[in-house]
């Protein structure tokens, strides 16, 4: 399979087994436990999408292809990744992060157990707003971050 | 009583025909009812024959069992509210035995299968499975407990030595002593402090240990039980078992059997010190002991009912609270707020005077005490000071002994106080104990083999009931075919959600056999049965994870693509792919976070998932709107495609969908057939299917 950014903003033109595709966006069935796995879908006049192609791990990709679907992801799926924790407070059920990402320093909110979710050596975070940051692998951070991780985590 | 007759079942009333609270027993035997007094006597016989009808009539306080006869109406018997269970019981059992072909009269008994329990069991049994606890641990547990030991050994030095201070530095003026001593006494206390927190850590990690094996072994036995376990008792009361009964037992295993021991070797300890030391002043020492070992635990008593007022006034007013604040829209709207405030303050000062009322009993007693104990010091420095003058003892001894006074008060503190905790331990050990001895009902047969199933099931005159006697289905007998769809349909309490149980054999039948394939259904491994039959409930429960963890809570081994595959199929992808984490969103605790018909669909994508040989389905009856009407008959279209399946058919569509339907009336089977069959029968079929049409006439269009 290979994949071009498309003309139309947000879309992707693919060849796959002699068959050419246009207009297809991509979609995730498990942002967070998969996010490599793929659906590529047109989007109808109406809003409803019609699934074409569905690609188990996007990594297996050539280069090229793999920019060209990142790129348009990057905007249906904005999820910064946690380069260091700065800050990390509680008061009870909400938690008050500070952290730098790879977009920019962000402080936020989260409330509940259930919004920090770690899947091996990832984190997961979303806060109250519903924004998503990602930390790819907790024990590649500097060691300030790791100690306020671990107090509550 | 007529000849070759038994008692079939009785029940003992507490009110009488004229409304006094007397004994009256209700006592049913193969032909007749009989009324006796307390002493026995028979005030009146009703032949069986004679009966008509049985009926339970509910009044405010009281019910009776009134009887339709020949002669007309009369009240069989009255009864408090209290034994309203007992008597519902015995009306069913008349009901029953009323029926002309009945077929109770002929028999005498039948087993009671659903869940045997031991009978009481002695606290000495209960205390040694918890002590069994112990055993993996026993090394630490010795080690444990040796150190308590030197530990309060260890703390009963510095009386002594500081006795050696006075004595032998100032009086005799051993200067040389006093580095000794000092090191001594530094020494002693160091050693307390490293024994103390060895000791502490020591059983903080026993405790943890205990309780991970209490709670899982809690947990391990109670998956083995069967469903009518869980029927019988509430998850609450269950779930207060694993964590709470639990929890006191765990905690009185480590931390209040070792105050219990340390305690009583302390004062062992002690008392042999004081007594070596001044048997006279010893005996002063004594005097306050009376008091606290038995006031103690009389004040508990009685604060016992005043705590559980003050509890339960603050209950009040914290629900008062949670009732208005969130119900702030109702108070505004109808512009209560002043009343509100009002009530309010009724609950607040009825707390306040409560409070007050503990505090006063608190001061009755504790100042008291104190006053006792601190009089008894006082002789004792009164008496001692005149030995000490009189020369019959040292001062230091004097000093010391009043140390180890204090030193034995403690120990007979913490003992009065540990009474309570005590049974409490005691009570929680046997609710566990209760769990723990539960057999399960429902198991494996030692020859039970794994089965791969065709899907033809039989209904071999099956009859089964919760109760004895009181049987919910009688006399089934069903086959259907591998792959065909039958509907099942009846008024409520007809049975049918009977039926599935037992199919899924969460209850064996108490008469008769089901058979899958020809194979009896008890000789076929559990867990090959229940793995193999799938299950889709009214309200379909799911776990509190992702939507894929519950979609795949069948089959570890599924793939992504077998979930996104049978979401499809479920009509639940579209949904699920609009979230913004798809199937990885949290559904919440039971699902909350979804609406009833997504719910609906992730247990269908559930089932699909496992792809079960035989289907069960038992139709939700909450109207959705005619768009996720529309996916969920499809999903289910998508469901039963090929299999075998029972549906407790509530829509029409459903109906005349299937190959053949069964109609269920009191637990028996009253008309078999196809749809058209049945409407042209006439019967109670035709009658259900006219007033759905009618209910389904005024659905919601909501699109």
């Amino acid at each position: 399979m290979r994949v071009w950014k498309d003309t139309a903003p947000g879309r992707l033109r693919v060849q796959y087994n002699g068959q050419a595709f246009e207009g297809l966006i991509p979609r995730r069935p498990f942002p967070i436990s998969r996010p490599q796995f793929i659906i590529l879908s047109e989007k109808d006049t109406a809003g409803a999408y019609r699934e074409v192609l569905m690609l188990r791990d996007y990594s297996q990709l050539d280069q090229e292809s793999r920019n060209a679907l990142e790129l348009v992801l990057e905007k249906t799926y904005f999820v910064p990744r946690v380069l260091r924790v700065e800050q990390l407070e509680t008061s009870g059920d909400e938690f008050q992060w500070r952290i730098l990402s790879d977009k920019g320093h962000r402080a936020f909110n989260t409330r509940g157990r259930r919004n920090i979710m770690v899947i091996e050596r990832r984190i997961v975070i979303i806060d109250t707003s519903d924004n998503i940051y990602l930390i790819p692998d907790y024990h590649k951070l500097d060691q300030r971050s790791r100690r306020l991780l671990h107090k509550f985590i | 009583m007529r000849e070759g007759d038994g008692i079939i079942h009785y029940a003992l009333s507490d009110i009488t025909e004229d409304g006094a609270y007397d004994e009256r027993w209700l006592v049913i035997t193969n032909h007749d009812v009989f009324i006796l007094n307390s002493s026995g006597k028979e005030l009146s016989r009703l032949a069986i024959d004679q009966i008509r009808s049985v009926e339970v009539h509910d009044y405010v306080g009281n019910g009776e069992i009134e009887v339709a006869t020949k002669r007309g109406p009369m009240e069989l018997i009255r009864f408090s509210r209290s034994c309203v269970e007992e008597f519902r019981k015995a009306a069913l059992l008349l009901n029953e035995l009323i029926e002309p072909d009945s077929q109770l009269r002929r028999e005498v008994s039948w087993s009671y299968l659903n869940g045997r329990r031991t009978e009481t069991h002695s606290m000495r049994a209960t205390l040694r499975w918890l002590m069994g606890f112990l055993r993996p641990y026993w090394l630490i547990v010795t080690v444990g407990l040796l150190l308590s030991v030197v530990l309060t050994g260890i703390g009963l030095a510095p009386p002594y030595l500081i006795r050696t201070l006075i004595d032998s530095i100032f009086i005799d003026h051993r200067d040389d002593l006093l580095p000794i001593l000092t090191l001594a006494l530094l020494g002693v206390y160091g050693a307390n402090t490293v024994l103390g927190i060895a000791v502490n850590y020591i059983l903080s990690y026993l405790g943890q240990k205990v309780i991970y094996d209490m709670r899982h072994g809690v947990y391990e036995h109670l998956q083995r039980l069967s469903l009518g376990f869980y029927d019988r008792m509430s998850s609450g009361r269950i779930l207060s078992r694993v964590m709470d009964d639990v929890g006191r037992v765990q905690w009185f295993l480590i931390w209040g059997l070792q105050s219990l021991i340390v305690s009583t070797l302390s004062l062992i300890g002690v008392g042999v010190i004081i007594f070596s030391m001044n048997w006279r002043l010893a005996v002063f020492v004594l005097l306050p002991v009376p008091v606290i070992a038995v006031g103690l635990p009389l004040f508990r008593r009685s604060a016992h009912g005043a705590y559980h007022k003050a509890w339960r006034k603050w209950a009040d007013v914290s629900s008062l609270l949670v009732d208005t604040i969130p119900g702030a829209i109702v108070v505004k709207s109808f512009a209560r707020e002043k009343f509100e405030v009002e009530r309010l303050a009724d609950g607040l000062d009825a707390l306040v005077k409560a409070n007050l009322a503990t505090t006063r009993l608190h001061l009755r007693f504790f100042p008291i005490l104190g006053f006792v104990t601190s009089s008894s010091v006082v002789l004792i420095w009164w008496f001692g000071s005149l030995q000490v003058t009189g020369g019959t003892l040292t001062p230091g001894t004097l000093i010391a002994f009043v140390s180890y006074m204090w030193m034995f008060y403690g120990p007979v503190q913490t003992l009065s106080n540990l009474l309570e905790p005590l049974q409490h331990a005691v009570t929680s050990g046997e609710r566990v104990v209760e769990v723990m001895n539960v057999v399960p009902a429902i198991k494996d047969d030692p020859d039970a083999q794994e089965f791969e199933i065709q899907g033809h099931i039989r209904f071999e005159d099956v009859s089964f009931g919760y109760e004895p006697y009181i049987p919910i289905v009688h006399n089934i007998n069903l086959e259907i075919k591998p792959g065909e769809v039958i509907g099942v349909v009846g008024p409520s309490g007809s049975g049918k959600t009977t039926l599935t149980k037992l199919l899924l054999r969460f209850y064996d039948p108490s008469r008769g056999r089901i058979t899958i394939d020809g194979v009896d259904l008890r000789k076929i491994k559990l867990e090959a049965v229940r793995r193999q039959i799938g299950l889709v409930l009214q309200d379909p429960f799911l776990f509190d994870g992702s939507i894929s963890f519950n979609i795949q809570y069948g089959r570890s081994d599924a793939t992504p693509e077998e979930v996104i595959a049978s979401a499809k199929a479920a009509h639940a992808h579209e949904f699920i792919m609009n979230m913004s984490t798809a199937y990885d969103s949290m559904v919440g605790e039971r699902g909350s976070r979804l609406s009833g018909g997504e719910r609906q669909r992730i247990a269908i994508a559930r089932a699909i998932v496992t792809d079960p040989r035989i289907l069960i389905l038992d139709e939700a009856t909450s109207s959705v709107d005619s768009i996720t009407e529309r996916h969920i008959q499809e999903a289910l279209e998508n469901l039963i495609r090929g299999r075998t399946t029972i549906i407790i058919a509530h829509r029409l569509s459903t109906l005349r969908r299937a190959d053949r339907i069964v109609v269920l009336d009191k637990g028996r089977i009253v008309e078999v057939g196809t749809h058209s069959e049945l409407l042209g029968n006439g019967g109670l079929y035709s009658q259900l299917y006219k007033i759905q049409m009618a209910e389904e006439a005024v659905t919601p269009l909501a699109v």
